[in-house]
Order: structure tokens, then sequence, then C-alpha cells
């Protein structure tokens, strides 16, 4: 185990360099200059001379490999460099708005999986009964429906209709409400938003997952050496079916950081995935580069685990070198 | 591999054994908590929020959602910032316009003008501090004034310190007088001591960096409320200033909250999380003038939608073409349509409550056989396709349009415009960009067939921006219209400017150097129990919308 996670650990070295170096060249490449968003104000440019001071200043006066060689070497101290917009270092922006992120995905991310896993389970066990028609049919649902769309019907729904639920923000404003709740209160719907659309993700792969294994010949054999359907399911078939999931997880630990701009936008919560887009915009090479990169890493991350996962799940993989099953 | 097995036996059984679950609830526990703790958000006690003390009086909060704005650092008037409108609650022009759009007294308690116009002593107020106690004095005004003007900062209230591109002379007579000597005589002059050009503190800034000054998180103002906290993209806490010269707020706390979503922005007015909201669009504007205990306040605002071209591209040289692009449009239908009820744009300088306006410019009502006849005229037959072609070239063009935005008119009337066109033969197409990459290309790289966006003219209008050669990206410039702006810009005596502001109207409309649509109307939708607000005037575009004088608003529940 030890070797795989070192061995994956140097194959995805030169992964994470082609792409930072990729990503670092076509952000360059895009049109639209940072230090004349900086600088300029629409109608009035600023002089060439106080252009040049500040592309020196930042750097940008080089030529791309250089600045690319450059924030290489500054990347790997730890040093993302500072913010094009207010020329605070990049660190300190991402981890003011880290936290938010986590915060909102880890819990949504929970929920979604274990109640897609649960559900998922019922499902496979009472196929094509009522329980697993409607359950299916709010999967399709649900993953038809686009997340903005659900997020302003919530909205609509419990804060503008029946004024329960704050609509916006992570804390509320006014008064000195109680920290936790307050903060449960505002995670409520953007959370309800992301993890309904992933949960039923998870109900299907699961669904099909255990209906596969549970036509196995050996729950057949468990079966019919009298064993209780519970632990037939619990330690039988539940193990196996829960390997594909095992990969699912693993892939899904990317979004955990930058997946939800769209639900952070309608229930202005201040997360990385604003910050990403807000970055994009204004082209603040140097925060896009620090979230590329978080996120590159966190794939290599979530695939490691993913194999991992399976390793510990599933006895027979065995990823060492000696070719056993 | 004995070993390998042996670490993978235990992990699995690690695994296998309950042990797996309270590690991921300790995680679980561990970002919830991160999350709790990351972002301040209990108010410090002893500040403001009901500590306990007894009091009877809760304290009174007033909260602003703020809709589609950035709402971060640096909160420094001298910089760029997200919510410039912030800046008016915590700082001080020398000069402030009031609701009939007069020039009065704010940081300067009067001023004195020369004969020739050329040298104004301003009388600073001697009852002002800073919010850290410190006087306000002449030498926060110079410094100011310099800081501003010295190009290396970069300062966004740069141009308020210039007269036709030549600084303004500030000079020090005493602590509390300040004679400031324009180049030349300017109408613009007081205006620009109002607007977003407020005074900042020389005894926190001097000698301090501006881009990474540790006082754009932590601004210092004069105005009615102090800064408290600024949170990224979610908040900027104000404090009441019970020092403020023109009397302390009667609000307690201000809240500047942003709130991305027109429509979660709705509902946090409707359910209460907010007290007042920008209203854009006419879907919002007809969604809040249904609730309950809302009141909807309408503003003039200086700004215009239109059509620019370039000269050099497509056809655009011709005025006949000019002209039949502008006949083939039902301006009226569209802006119907689109915006709702707002005034159609006919005249380069609006809204027709501003002194500014001339109504009597060449109009162009739906003809779109005289703009098929103006377009054969100019020698263009229609080509194989049903597009017109003039000396073998297509009558095409693409129409620059900023996409996202906050603004989702300007897009709509794209394709609108599209259709328009296409019904007499000429091919438009539209090309959607991002802010970044719009303004690269439209005053970097000055590389654009035509586009749609707002111009904005103030009440004291300044068309230079957009028409003088100078500075105008359109390539229509001339000397005719440079004379005409230098002339308005020139003199104080409001008639003869209108008459520079006139012809200068004319021109344009009469050679459709612009395509108007509509003049900008804002609207801020506010809970009826949120008082002192006052009356929007005819023409109530100080730069505050409604929020004029707020160390005046009051909350009043009624029991």
């Amino acid at each position: 185990m030890r070797t795989l996670i070192l061995r994956r650990i140097i194959v995805s070295i030169p992964l994470l360099l082609s792409v930072s170096l990729l990503s670092f060249y076509i952000l360059q490449s895009a049109p639209g200059d940072p230090v004349a968003m900086f600088l300029q104000q629409s109608f009035e440019r600023a002089p060439q001379h106080v252009v040049d001071a500040m592309r020196e200043r930042l750097g940008l006066n080089r030529p791309i490999i250089i600045q690319y060689l450059y924030w290489l070497r500054e990347m790997l101290r730890g040093n993302f460099g500072v913010s094009l917009k207010t020329l605070e270092p990049v660190s300190q922006v991402i981890m003011r708005t880290l936290p938010a992120s986590l915060l909102l995905m880890v819990v949504s991310f929970a929920i979604a999986s274990v109640c897609g896993i649960a559900l998922g389970v019922y499902s496979a066990l009472r196929p094509y009964r009522a329980g697993d028609q409607i359950l299916s049919f709010i999967a399709f649902f649900g993953y038809s429906i686009p997340n903005f769309w659900l997020g302003l019907i919530l909205i609509y729904v419990f804060s503008f209709k029946m004024g329960w639920l704050p609509s916006s923000g992570m804390v509320s404003l006014r008064g000195a409400p109680d920290v936790v709740m307050d903060r449960i209160a505002h995670l409520i719907m953007p959370v309800a938003t992301l993890a309904f659309h992933d949960m039923v993700v998870w109900l299907r792969y699961q669904r099909s997952a255990l209906l596969g294994v549970l036509g196995e010949d050996y729950i057949r054999t468990a079966k019919a050496k009298g064993l209780a359907q519970r632990i037939v399911v619990a330690k039988h078939a539940l193990r196996n079916a829960l390997i594909p999931v095992v990969t699912l997880l693993g892939l899904s630990v990317p979004r955990l950081l930058t997946g939800s701009y769209i639900v952070e936008y309608v229930f202005a919560w201040p997360g990385m995935g604003r910050l990403a887009v807000d970055a994009i915009y204004t082209r603040d090479y140097p925060v896009i580069m620090a979230i590329l990169m978080i996120s590159a890493v966190l794939v290599v991350l979530g695939n490691l685990l993913a194999d991992v996962g399976y390793a510990l799940v599933d006895p027979r993989i065995n990823y060492g070198t000696g070719g056993a099953r | 591999m004995l070993a390998g097995n042996m670490k993978r036996v235990t992990l699995h059984g690690w695994f296998r054994s309950a042990r797996a679950l309270p590690v991921l609830a300790l995680l679980l526990a561990a970002a919830l908590v991160m999350g709790a703790c990351g972002s301040p958000s209990a108010p410090d006690p002893g500040q403001s929020s009901g500590d306990g003390q007894g009091s009877s009086d809760e304290p009174t909060t007033f909260i602003r959602g703020t809709v589609g704005l950035a709402l971060s650092a640096p909160f420094n008037p001298l910089l760029r910032m997200g919510n410039p409108r912030a800046a008016l609650w915590s700082f001080n022009r020398l000069v402030a316009y009031n609701s009939r759009l007069e020039p009065v007294g704010e940081l300067a308690e009067s001023w004195d003008v020369s004969g020739d116009g050329l040298v104004y002593t301003f009388h600073l107020r001697k009852d002002v501090k800073w919010h850290d106690g410190a006087p306000f004095t002449a030498d926060d005004v110079i410094f100011t004034a310099e800081t501003a003007l010295n190009e290396e900062n970069n300062a966004a209230t740069r141009k308020y310190w210039l007269i036709g591109g030549e600084p303004v002379k500030v000079e020090k007579i005493d602590d509390y007088t300040v004679q400031m000597t324009l180049p030349k005589p300017s109408a613009l002059f007081l205006f620009n001591m109002s607007s977003w050009n407020m005074i900042v503190p020389k005894h926190l800034l001097e000698g301090v960096d501006l881009a990474t000054a540790d006082y754009n998180r932590h601004p210092i103002g004069t105005g009615p409320f102090k800064v408290v906290e600024l949170v990224d993209n979610q908040y900027i806490r104000m404090e009441a200033n019970p020092d403020y010269f023109l009397g302390a707020p009667k609000i307690d706390v201000w809240i500047d909250k942003q709130i991305p979503d027109q429509n979660a922005a709705i509902a946090a007015l409707a359910n209460g999380e907010v007290d007042m909201i920008g209203i854009g669009g006419k879907d919002a504007l007809e969604t809040v003038r249904q609730l309950p205990d809302v009141e909807v306040y309408g503003y003039d605002a200086g700004w215009i939608l239109g059509v620019t071209f370039k000269r050099d591209r497509s056809f655009f040289d011709d005025v006949r073409v000019r002209r039949a692009l502008a006949y083939a449009l039902d301006r009226e239908g569209m802006v119907q349509a689109i915006a709702g009820d707002v005034e159609v744009a006919w005249s380069l300088i609006g809204p027709p409550s501003s002194w500014a306006y001339n109504p009597d410019v060449p109009r162009y009502p739906q003809d779109i056989e005289k703009a098929k006849a103006l377009l054969a005229e100019a020698g263009f037959t229609p080509g194989s396709d049903g597009t017109l072609t003039r000396d073998g070239r297509r009558f095409e063009f693409t129409l620059l349009v900023q996409s996202p935005a906050t603004d989702s008119d300007p897009e709509a009337f794209a394709a609108v415009l599209q259709q328009a066109w296409k019904a007499i033969g000429v091919d438009m197409k539209i090309q959607r960009l991002d802010r970044a990459t719009l303004e690269s290309r439209l005053f970097v790289d000055r590389d654009f067939d035509a586009y749609i966006w707002w111009d904005g003219y103030n009440f004291e209008p300044d068309p230079s921006m957009f028409w003088h050669s100078a500075t105008n990206i359109n390539g229509f410039a001339s000397a005719e219209i440079d004379a005409l702006i230098e002339e308005a810009n020139a003199n104080a005596d409001q008639a003869v400017r209108k008459a520079a502001l006139d012809q200068l109207a004319v021109k344009v409309a009469d050679e459709v150097l612009f395509i108007p649509l509509y003049y900008y109307r804002g609207f801020s939708a506010v809970k009826a129990y949120v008082k002192g607000v006052p009356a929007p005037s005819a023409a109530d575009f100080n730069n505050s919308g409604i929020l004029y004088e707020v160390h005046k608003l009051y909350i009043d529940k009624g029991k």
C-alpha cells in the first residue's frame, strides 16, 4: 500500500507540472490585460510609464516562460504571489474563503452520500416496487433540474413566502443570534440544493451496483446456506456493491472546493467557486493559478483515495507488483 | 510483499472496525467548526449588538442589500472600490449637491470664487474630526489632492483634480482655508469637488504604499458611519459616528450586505433580512411593487443606453448608412418591450428632467422604406443571400456586448437590433464578451465595429470623455465637436453651457453618431418602516440615489 501511494505521488508530479504550465499559458494568452483592468478607468487611460511600472512591480513584463518559472519557484516555496486586484497575498485571499467553502461542501457531501447510499440500498432491495419507482422518479427529476432553479424555488418558498429561512449569506447581521443555530439556518437551503442533486446520483449508482451484486451466484449460495437476508445483504452484497461507489466518492473530492459556483451565487455564500469565477472575470492570474493548482492536487488526491478505498473495501485488489489478484 | 500485505490487512481491518466512523465524524465536525470560526461572524462583545447590559433600547440596524456588486477591499475612495457608494456613508467631499442639485457645503462651509472664475477659496468646517479623533484640517485636503494627482498612485479620483488635462493648484492659506487655482475656467470644477471626490486623512496615509495599505481594510473617514468590519463578499458593518458634524445618525448600525442574485435579494427584503435593495429590470420591479410593506422609489440618473459605431469600420463613415440604421428601428416598441416604463432616448444628454436635456433634435421614427432608400442611394445592392453589398463588400459588422452582466438589457437589445437590421439587409453579428475582454477591446485595443453599453452624463454633464478627440474611442471626433465641448465646459454660465450642449446633441442626432435607446431610471425598494427617506426630486442623480443624508434616516416600526 505504501509503495502504491508513493508511486502514485511520483507519477503525479509531471502531471501537475504540465497542468500548471498549460493553465499558465492559456491564462496569459486570454484576451484582457490584468494591469489594464487594474489601472484603466474606462475612458481614462493610465499613462504608459505608470502601466510599465505596474507591470514591472507585478513581474508581468518578463517573457511568459520566465514568469512561469518564477511563479513555479515561488509556489514550491508555498508562495502563491499577490492578488492583482487587491495586492494581498493569494494565500490570505484563499484562506479567507476556504472555510466557508469547506463547510458548505463537506456538509452537503456527507449528507448526499449517506442518504444517497442508504436510499440506493433500499431501492435495490425492493426493486420495481412502489418505493423504488418513486425514488427513481425523484432521482431523474433531481438529476434533470438545474441547481440554480432548485435554489431559487427554495428561496421563493421558504424565504419569500414562508419567511422561515434566511435567503442569503452565512450569518445573520441583526441582533445576536446563537452562532451555531444561525449557521445551521443559513446552511439548510444551500446544502439541500447541492445535496439533492448529488444524492440522486449516489442513489442510482448504489442501486445498480447492489442490484448487480444481488444477482451473483455467491449471494444465492449464501441464501441457500440459510443466512438471514440482513446478513446476506450487509456482509456479502453491500461490501461488493460499495466498490464502484467508492470510486465515485474519490472522484468527487475535487468538487469539494470549487464545485458550487451557482449555488454560492444564488445564496450569496462566500465560497471558492465565486472567488474563482470573480478572479477569472478580473484576470487575477495568481488567484486563478492557485485555485487551479489546488484543484489539480485534489484531483490527484481523489484518484488516489479512490484506489486506496478500493483496496480497503475489496481485499482481492492488490496493487502490489506480485500480480496476485 | 509480506509487509505490504500486512499493511493492507491492517488498514482493511481499521476500516472495517467501527473506528473509522468517529474519525469521519470528527472530520465533519472539524469542517463545521472551521466554517463557524473562519468568518468573523460573531459581533465583538461590547459592540452594538445588544450585549445584555440590560439597556432597553435595542440598537437599530439598517441593512442595505447590494445586488451584483463585488463587495471587497480596498475600501479607500482614492482607489477603485467595488462598492463605491459605501464610501458616501463614511467619507465626505468638500461640496455636496442637495436634492435640488444645488451645491451646498459639506467639509467646506463656504467658498468664494474670483471674478475670472479661476481661483476658488474654500473655508473649511472647524468642527470636523476623523473617526479616530484627529482633527480634519486643510492639510488633509492638500494631501488628498496631491496623492490623487500623483500618477504613480493611479488614484480613481485623479480626474477630478484635472481641468482639461491640467492639474488644479491646491494651496493652504491657513489650517481651515484652502485656495485652488484652476488652469482655465471650468463649469465642472464644483461638481469635481463633490461626486466621488472624498477627502482622506493625511495622518494615516502619508508615506504609505496606497495599493497595499492596511488602511484599505480599516478605513477612517469623517462621515456619518465608521467602518468596523469588512468581510469580503459578505458585508461591511458600520457604526454610527456620534460626533458627525451634520448631526449624529439615528441608525446605530449600518450594514451593506452583498447579495449577488436579484431574486434572492428580493426574498431577503420580503422576509426582513435586509431593509433596502436596488432593483434592476422590469420583472423585478413588478415583483417588489406587490410586496405589502415596501416602498419603491424611482430616481433619474444620468445614464443612457445606446449603440456606438466606430467610424472606420464597416460602412459607418457614410452618414446615409447611419441614418438608415436609425430609421430601421422601432425605438418605442423595443424600449417598451425590454425595459418597460422608461423614457425613450433621442437626444444625447438626458434624462428629460435634466436642465441639459434638448428635446429638439432630429428623430427617426421607424420607416423601413426610407431606410432602404437611403441605403440604395448610398450604392448598396442586395447580394445573393439578401445582405446588402457595395463594391463587393457585404454590409456586415459585429456588435460587442458585455455578458455576463448584472444588467441584461443590453444583451436583450442586441438580439432585437439584429432582427431589425436584418430586415433592411444588414448582417449584424453579436459577440458576447466578459467585462475584462470587452474593456480591453474597447479602451486598450480600440478594436470594435460597434458596441452597446451605457454612457454616463452627470447632472453637470461633461461629454468630453465620449466625444472629445483627446479621449474619444469612436473616431467621430471633429474640430467642431471639440469646440462645442470646450465652450460648454469652460462656462459656468448655465445658459451658455446649455446652448453649446444643445448644439452638440443636435449634431450627434443629426449625423447619427450614436443611437440612443433609453434613459436609465434607478429604483430602490425600501421597507416602509424606514423613514426619513428624502422624496426623490425631479433629477435626483447626485450619485447617492435616494440615500442622500443617511444620518437623517430612522426606523419606526411603531410598536
